[in-house]
Formats: structure tokens, sequence, C-alpha cells
């Protein structure tokens, strides 16, 4: 019995899962990141969308319309691929002479001191990025709806103060959204999360990556066949964690939602 | 220009296999899908808690991780169950094994809409089919399921066409078998070739779109038909919502 602990206990704290128990920051770092910036492409995307100009505005709905229409893996791969080409482009027209161009077989990059090597935080960080241009566009229409829920009355007493435009959007129009956007921007973040999953679509070492690995038919010559193919059971455990932090988000979304609705008719937190 | 014809059409097999994937999963996850919101609606506490649980476990983890556990999950009971059976080739098979993880993914979304609908079928309508003294089935029939696939319509588009999407993802976790390769896998592997990310990730975005309309159209005529008993009846629009 100690001993069957004792071996569970070394097995699960092997090399390998401390690794892959570290590499639930990717995920969380993604999610939190990824999040904050949907909100504030949201937020531009709604300005864009509710702009007098009309070449502004069409921008806004261009955006919130196409990045909806297409999946949301493509938009992912895509992103940090064209930026990281869009940059290894820039490089190359400072860098590249010629022969130097003339002498290179591979299609990309143009020459050599132009390749632009991506690790894993750069990736990251590209990932949180598109991930934040993907759901931004979601977060746009729930902010767009949102600014326009705001009671009209409220804007017209904000403006008989005498607060200028700037000062109405900020400190007004802004402000009083919040509680209506929440529970739209609750279910924006469910997809964020479960979008983090695709994290190892671009190379990053993330939990499903090494849920993958761990799982894998195990065999060492000194021992013999440590287990077989367990990847299933990692995958549960995925499986699982998803549905908790789901759950533990809708928690914490009712618990702003209750706060941000303080003192507010309830018709807005329907 | 003549590019860009070139390359639409040679996407042209590879959705064929998204929409494959699609057609194949979204009638029975329509069907499993009612039953799953009366389910979740039964009296019977048992029923119930089942159908929440499955709904809530489905709908709140990436289908990514679902096919790769349903996958592997398939993998691990080959040699015991599906190689004596002499079934591995069909039950590992991607074209098998895709759709009914879709399936039950869609299932799960799918019955959440019709459960929000089945609660917001009039009450009155329900009352006076049963004052007319008709039968549960009856009830269910002509007045519940009428009311209850107006009212989910729309939302049940906007799915299908999440689920069109969620296609992509189908061959990065599933091995891609020969020449069987779908939008994504075929858009990933021109790009390894010629690093022109623009054009071919553009000309799938372009296909998803074009197929997207489409769905979008057909349901549209489907939904006026539902609706033809309205003096107008509305229409749909393409707009995917942030709801799924």
């Amino acid at each position: 019995m100690s001993e069957d602990l004792s071996f569970w206990l070394s097995y699960f704290t092997n090399g390998k899962h401390l690794t892959w128990y570290a590499s639930f920051q990717f995920t969380i770092f993604a999610a939190l990141f990824g999040g904050t910036l949907a909100v504030i492409f949201g937020l531009i995307g709604a300005t864009l969308k509710n702009s007098r100009l009309f070449p502004l505005r069409l921008i806004g709905t261009i955006y919130s319309s196409i990045v909806r229409g297409v999946p949301d893996v493509l938009f992912f791969l895509f992103f940090p691929l064209a930026f990281e080409q869009a940059v290894e482009w820039f490089i190359a027209s400072q860098v590249c002479a010629p022969e130097l161009i003339a002498a290179q077989s591979a299609a990309w990059p143009p020459c050599k001191e132009a390749n632009w090597f991506l690790g894993t935080p750069e990736y990251l960080i590209l990932a949180s990025v598109s991930l934040g241009l993907v759901y931004g566009a979601f977060a746009t229409n729930v902010i767009h709806g949102a600014l326009r829920s705001v009671p009209k009355g409220q804007l017209e007493a904000a403006r008989a103060y005498g607060m200028s435009a700037s000062q109405l959007l900020w400190r007004v129009h802004i402000r009083q959204m919040w509680v209506y956007a929440l529970p739209g921007l609750s279910n924006v973040w469910m997809l964020i999360i479960k979008a983090t999953s695709l994290l190892s679509l671009l190379q990053i070492a993330d939990i499903v990556l090494w849920a993958d690995r761990l799982g894998a038919p195990n065999f060492l010559p000194a021992v013999g066949l440590v287990h077989e193919d367990w990847r299933w059971r990692y995958y549960l455990v995925l499986f699982i964690f998803y549905i908790i932090v789901t759950l533990l988000s809708e928690r914490a979304f009712e618990a702003i939602m209750r706060r941000a609705g303080r003192g507010i008719l309830s018709e807005a937190r329907g | 220009m003549e590019r860009l014809f070139q390359e639409i059409a040679l996407f042209g097999p590879a959705v064929a296999f998204n929409i494959y994937f699609a057609a194949a999963s979204i009638p029975i996850g329509f069907v499993f899908a009612v039953f799953l919101a009366l389910g979740k609606a039964s009296p019977n506490p048992l029923i119930s808690r089942l159908s929440r649980g499955y709904i809530y476990a489905f709908r709140g983890s990436p289908l990514f991780i679902q096919f790769f556990m349903l996958y592997s999950l398939a993998l691990s009971f080959n040699v015991t169950v599906w190689k004596p059976m002499g079934l591995s080739w069909f039950i590992l098979h991607p074209l098998f094994i895709g759709p009914l993880v879709l399936t039950l993914n869609t299932a799960a979304y799918t019955a959440e809409i019709f459960y929000g609908a089945l609660r917001a079928v009039p009450r009155g309508a329900v009352e006076a089919a049963r004052a007319y003294g008709m039968s549960r089935s009856q009830q269910f029939r002509r007045v519940i399921w009428p009311n209850l696939i107006r009212l989910a319509w729309p939302a049940y588009t906007n799915e299908v066409v999440f689920l069109f999407h969620a296609t992509a993802i189908v061959y990065f976790a599933l091995p891609v078998i020969g020449q069987q390769k779908d939008l994504m896998i075929t858009a990933k592997e021109l790009f390894e070739r010629d690093y022109n990310a623009f054009l071919h990730f553009s000309v799938a975005a372009l296909w998803f779109l074009a197929v997207s309309l489409v769905v979008f159209f057909l349901f549209g005529l489907v939904y006026r038909r539902l609706m033809r008993h309205m003096p107008a009846a509305p229409g749909l629009r393409f707009a995917p919502k942030w709801l799924r």
C-alpha cells in the first residue's frame, strides 16, 4: 500500500509531470491576456462602428462581420504566421543585399539574415493577440449593443450638466455600458477559455501537447513497460479541468453582474 | 487573378470534407438534441440531472479536447475490442470518429437552444391543448414542437454555421489519411510549400464564408416556410452571433 503510494507520488512528480503542471501557465496567460485584448479591441471596434465618419464605421463593421464569418482556428493560425512574415519582409527590405537574396534557395525568408526566430514567449504573445483579435470581433458586437442599451435619459442628463462629448463618453456612457455588456462578455470569455486549447497548433508546449506526450505508451529499458497508452486518461483530466474553469468563471461572472447591477433596474440584469 | 481562380479550384475537393463532416453530424445531432432538451425539462430527477450534466460537460469543454479524448479512448480499446471484431478500420477512421464527436458536441449546444425554446412555448397554448383532451404525445406533436422549432430556428441556424466552422479543427486532432484533406490542412500544406499565407488562408476563409452564406440562405428558406402563417414573415440575416 505505502509502496503503491510512493510509486504514484514519484510518478506524478517526475520531471515530465512537473513540466506539464508548469505549462498550465501558458494557457492561463493566453486566456487572461487574450481576454483583456478582446475587451480592448471590442471597445475600439464598437467606437469605430459608432463613429460619425463613414469610412471608420465601415472598418468597424467589416472587422466585426468578417472575423466572425470565418472559423476562429483559421484566423488564430493566420495572424501569427502573417505577422511573422510581415516583420521578416520588413527586415529583409533593410538588411538583404541582392546577392544574398539570389543565394537563398528556400522560398522564405528572402535571405538568411532576415529570419526572425520565434520562441515560446513570442508565439504566446502572438497567440494572445490573435485570440484578442478574433474574440474582439465578438466583443465589438456585444459592446456595440450595450452602448445602445444605455438609457437615453442618462446621456441627456450628462449633456445638460455641460459635459463635453469625451467626458460624456468616458464618464457616463462607457461606465454605464458594462452592466449591459457583462452577460455577452461572459459568453465571449467562455469562448476564449475554450480557444486556449488550440495553443499547441502554434508550437507552444502547452497542456494539450504534454498530456499527449505523457499519455503515450511509456517504455524504459531499465524498468520495462511503465504504462501502456494512457492518453485518454490525461485528456479526461483536461476535459474536467476545462469544465471546472467554466464553472468557476460562470460563478465569478454571476457575482460581478450582481455587484455591477446594484441599484439598477432588474431589466438590465435579464 | 488567374492564380486566385486556380487556387479556389484547388480547394474544391477539400471543402467536400468539411461539408461531409457537418452534413453527417447535423441530422443525428438534431434528433439527439431533441431528446436531451426534453430530458433536461423532464420531471424525473435522474433523467434531468443526466441530461443537464451531459449538456454542461460538452458545452463547457473545448471541442479540441473532446476530439483527442474520444479518439484516444477509441484507440485504447483497439487491441481488445475493435481488432478482434475486425472493425478497427471503421471505428478509427476520421470519417467516422469526426462526425461522431461533432454529433456529441452539437447535440449539447442544440439541446440548450431547444431547452430555452421549450421554456418559451406559450403556456396558454399548452393549456388549451390539454383542455381539448389531447394526450401527451399529441400535445407534443401538434402544439409544443411546432412552437418550439419556430422559436429555436434562428439560433439553430447560428449553431449550424458554428458547427461548420468547427469542422476546421477535425484534422488537427485526427490523422490525415492519404489525400483526404479538409480546407485547413490544404491551406496549411500549401503554406508550408511556398509560404504565401495571405493567398492560401484567404482562399480557405472565402470557402468557409461562401458555405456559411449558403447555409444561411437555405435555413432562411426553411424559416420562411415555418413562418408562412405570419402576415409578414421575418427573414434571417447573416449575422453569426456571439452566443454559442
